[in-house]
């Protein structure tokens, strides 16, 4: 099969490599249709994210066809039409049991490279580096699903791969970041990034009732577009207007009842911050930036939350931890629990509640994923997400094989 | 540390918050080569009875799934357990153990016997963890090298049994016991290095035939 595969920072290459088997009795292989790429796979593309190897296959965010199932797959059927939530999780487990479902115990054959880092492993991930278990990811034409029984949610007839591609990550982190807000009647929300992330915070910070929503970023499609498809009622451009200052206009001099940090470890200031927490990051002094983090913790209300979705995978510097405890702010985080939100979530989008596919820009064949990644990554052409079609491009070149 | 494991960790996860931990390993493992005597305790908290994990971890047969050190254990007719290890080169180690303690659901301890190339010993004790949070299962090992010419080959054997190695193990067991299987990931199932991409069918049969090795080399008593 064809399958998008990490070379080194900035080199991707789509090549043929050996089709996926049953390795677990509780795996499935799915024939991918669509799948996505992802702001944090960008991380891999930029190389922030340590244990990456030569031939990985890239790709958290997918969907498709059952062709597959191992003996104690009971639930899915071959011909089914499934979202494949990006944790890989057992169901067994304690953190399973709680709902912890990124917290999997079970998921990552190489948990023992997350304790090193991490103190303990969460759970194994598709096509994220060999420390979250060293998985393949989704960005092929076919991909293995462990614990099948548990994870895959199965899509009823009528509904667009576009409407509930993002179900496997990007819908349910953003609704999770606003669900951490514990919104109230009355809540001013404000989202850091209006990447495809923010955009699903904002969607769901209007679902849960708030009452209005500040969308801050740089690019001002990437505001249109929180303004007029996902429901941020106010924007703020970082590089023209200094945030904490119009935060406060905006709140009578409150802040934001929550924050919600949706940018992660490679934020961007147009200040001398930027320069320094670089220059840091090459010389190893810290391995993420946490500009946008440290702006929502300054901008936050008194005893207000801070809720961080963005992706954060290393050490931090001047963590401003005196605005915390001083000033009673929670700060919440976590991968998200996708397994969690799947039922709900369609459920939102059978109502017609949302439909997630208004984030995407870009349609391309799995083939072109380098040049999708290029353009996401330089905001080419108002990119702000692209969905892969499998199964375009070439002719399926996968040997059939019986279902065990 | 085996080679591979060694590599992966460099090569891998060269961060420096890993440096920290790696450099604490050194330092405990160089403290406990002066003495010669190595203790090694690690433990994990499984979502079952004391009495399932009991039960599975008494079938001794059943070590070898989750141990990657070991290829087989045994009993013998005298009730002594014959153990056959894994070194770190393909060096393959032989030695027989007696079971010194046995208290169901709770304990049980071996001690090699006398003459044997590996003198080891070791107990699993089980114990109910807070409310419904299952069984830990507390491992601890202790090798005592014997001297002489043999003392460097047994050394090296070690060697490649360090901490993380039997943690690993225990994480199996909970994997086993939990989900019903060892989890295996595309990279996981390779002995050495491998990108996270399917296996090829000669790679994949070399796999399979690995694990039935291991499973043909289990005598269930």
């Amino acid at each position: 099969m064809k399958a998008n595969c990490w070379y080194g920072k900035h080199d991707l290459r789509v090549e043929e490599v050996p089709d996926p088997q049953i390795l677990n009795t509780r795996d499935a292989i799915v024939k991918v249709t669509s799948t996505a790429i992802c702001g944090s796979d960008l991380h891999l593309y930029n190389a922030f994210i340590p244990s990456l190897e030569r031939g990985d296959i890239l790709g958290h965010e997918f969907m498709g066809e059952v062709v597959e199932v191992g003996s104690d797959v009971k639930n899915l059927s071959v011909g089914d039409r499934v979202v494949v939530p990006f944790p890989i999780a057992c169901g067994n487990c304690s953190a399973c049991i709680r709902g912890m479902w990124s917290l999997c115990e079970n998921s990552n054959p190489n948990a023992w490279m997350a304790e090193k880092l991490w103190g303990h492993s969460p759970a194994g991930l598709f096509g994220y580096s060999h420390m979250m278990g060293g998985f393949a990811g989704g960005q092929a034409e076919y991909a293995r699903v462990p614990f099948a029984d548990v994870g895959p949610l199965k899509i009823p007839d009528g509904l667009t791969d576009e409407q509930v591609l993002f179900l496997s990550d990007i819908f349910p982190t953003g609704y999770m970041g606003a669900e951490m807000c514990n919104i109230t009647p009355g809540d001013v929300i404000a989202v850091w990034g209006a990447g495809p992330v923010g955009q699903f915070a904002i969607a769901s910070a209007k679902m849960l009732g708030a009452e209005r929503i500040i969308a801050i970023d740089r690019f001002p499609y990437r505001l249109r577009m929180a303004l007029s498809k996902a429901g941020a009622t106010d924007t703020i451009n970082y590089e023209e207007t200094d945030v904490y200052d119009a935060l406060q206009e905006m709140t009578g001099g409150r802040g934001p009842d929550a924050c919600i940090d949706a940018v992660g470890l490679e934020a961007h200031t147009p200040n001398v911050m930027y320069g320094v927490d670089r220059a840091k990051q090459s010389l190893m002094l810290e391995t993420d930036r946490p500009l946008a983090l440290r702006q929502a913790i300054r901008a936050c209300k008194n005893g207000g939350t801070v809720s961080v979705i963005g992706v954060y995978g290393g050490f931090i510097d001047k963590f401003p931890m005196g605005a915390i405890v001083n000033r009673s702010l929670t700060l919440k985080s976590g991968q998200c629990h996708v397994h969690r939100y799947l039922k709900p979530l369609l459920e939102r989008i059978v109502r017609g509640e949302i439909d997630p596919s208004f984030v995407i820009t870009h349609r391309l064949p799995l083939s072109e994923a380098p040049r999708g990644y290029e353009m996401f990554l330089n905001k080419d052409d108002g990119c702000e997400k692209v969905v892969l079609k499998a199964s375009d491009g070439f002719a399926s070149s996968r040997a059939v094989s019986a279902a065990s | 540390m085996q080679a591979h494991t060694q590599d992966q960790l460099v090569r891998g996860v060269s961060w420096f918050g890993i440096g920290i931990g790696l450099g604490a390993a050194v330092a405990r493992f160089a403290a406990t080569r002066g003495s010669r005597h190595v203790t090694i305790k690690t433990s994990v908290t499984i979502r079952k009875e004391p009495a399932e994990v009991y039960q599975f971890c008494r079938n001794f047969g059943n070590l070898s799934r989750f141990m990657r050190h070991l290829s087989s254990v045994s009993e013998t007719s005298n009730g002594h357990l014959r153990w056959r290890g894994k070194g770190p080169a393909g060096a393959s180690l032989t030695w027989e153990a007696e079971i010194v303690a046995d208290r169901t659901n709770e304990r049980i301890a071996w001690r090699s016997l006398e003459g044997s190339m590996l003198p080891n010993h070791g107990s699993v004790l089980l114990r109910r963890a807070p409310q419904d949070r299952g069984t830990e299962v507390h491992l601890t090992v202790g090798f005592e090298p014997p001297g002489g010419a043999l003392a460097a080959k047994v050394v090296r054997l070690f060697e490649g049994i360090p901490e993380q190695q039997l943690k690993n193990d225990l994480r199996r067991l909970k994997q086993i016991l939990e989900t019903g299987d060892v989890v295996r990931s595309d990279s996981s199932i390779h002995p050495g290095l491998h990108a996270a991409r399917p296996a090829s069918a000669k790679e994949l049969s070399k796999v399979h035939a690995k694990e039935r090795s291991q499973v043909e080399g289990t005598v269930h008593p």
